[in-house]
């Protein structure tokens, strides 16, 4: 077994130098030909699509801004109802009591 | 043309400078990365991968390690992620085909080093599938040393790790070689 296993571990001994496939500098500078023109397009688009973006951002602050203020109105009304609902609790603690007597 | 002389050229986009480069480096990062990936035509685009990432991110070399230094650094970790995205791209084939089964199944070509001569391909074999188990470091120095040839220093260079680590990986890298191998030996019995 321990003969087997060296054998198999020698096999990639004096292992041969690989080569690329042929034509492929001209392969290569076609894709980075590519890949840049890609990138160009990119760059191009870059500035409008951050513009883009940016004024989105501020459309979506801005729309929860003037909710927001609006909300205020709902606050004074929540606490008119707080208001209503604990005198109505206190007034049902009164007529128990009055029942009782 | 001198090894300054060429990043000085390649920074400033001279093709010729491209073209040195690539004749120099070509076979290097091929049977580099052709051990790693173990597919032929896989290891073709990635070679192309590793020249556009040089040739884009050469301005950034600031020569503090020798050019193949940081050629081997940029081949291994375009390796890896290569292999992650293959892993993923597996995962998801068979996550799809849980709900769309169509009877077929994915058929993962057998690789056989162009480099090995005939009489030792099936033990080659073997070795090759054995190094498709070990994990992402062990992979690396050990391929490294044992099919590029290289030093213990260059390899400790490459992977940013001291020389005692790096003997450490490679003996560790062979125990678990033997471990498979023993196996799949005993299995074939």
């Amino acid at each position: 077994m321990k003969n087997r296993i060296d054998k198999i571990f020698k096999s990639i001994e004096g292992i041969k130098q690989a080569n690329v496939k042929p034509f492929f500098y001209t392969r290569l500078t076609s894709k980075l030909k590519n890949s840049q023109n890609a990138e160009v397009i990119y760059f191009k688009y870059e500035r409008a699509f951050q513009i883009a973006l940016i004024s989105f951002l501020i459309t979506i602050n801005i729309f929860f801004i003037l909710n927001n203020n609006g909300s205020d109105d709902e606050n004074i009304l929540s606490a008119d109802l707080e208001e209503v609902y604990f005198e109505s609790n206190k007034n049902d603690i009164i007529n128990l009591t009055t029942n009782e007597e | 043309m001198e090894e300054k002389n060429l990043i000085k050229n390649l920074k400033l986009r001279d093709e010729q400078a491209f073209r040195i480069l690539v004749d120099k480096y070509k076979n290097l990062i091929f049977n580099t990365s052709v051990s790693i990936i173990q597919n032929l035509d896989e290891t073709d685009d990635l070679t192309q991968e590793v020249f556009i990432q040089i040739y884009k991110s050469i301005k950034t070399f600031k020569e503090k390690s020798s050019l193949s230094t940081w050629i081997y650094k940029i081949t291994l970790t375009k390796c890896f992620e290569h292999l992650r995205f293959k892993r993923r791209k597996k995962r998801f084939a068979n996550f799809v085909n849980l709900f769309k089964d169509d009877g077929s199944i994915i058929d993962v070509p057998e690789f056989n080093h162009p480099g090995i001569i005939l009489e030792k391909k099936e033990d080659a074999k073997l070795l090759f599938d054995a190094i498709n188990q070990l994990n992402d470091e062990q992979k690396s120095t050990y391929v490294l040393k044992n099919i590029e040839g290289l030093s213990y220093k260059k390899i400790s260079k490459i992977m940013n790790k001291s020389t005692s680590s790096i003997e450490s990986l490679i003996f560790r890298a062979k125990k678990n070689l033997k471990n498979y191998i023993e196996k799949k030996l005993n299995n074939k019995k």
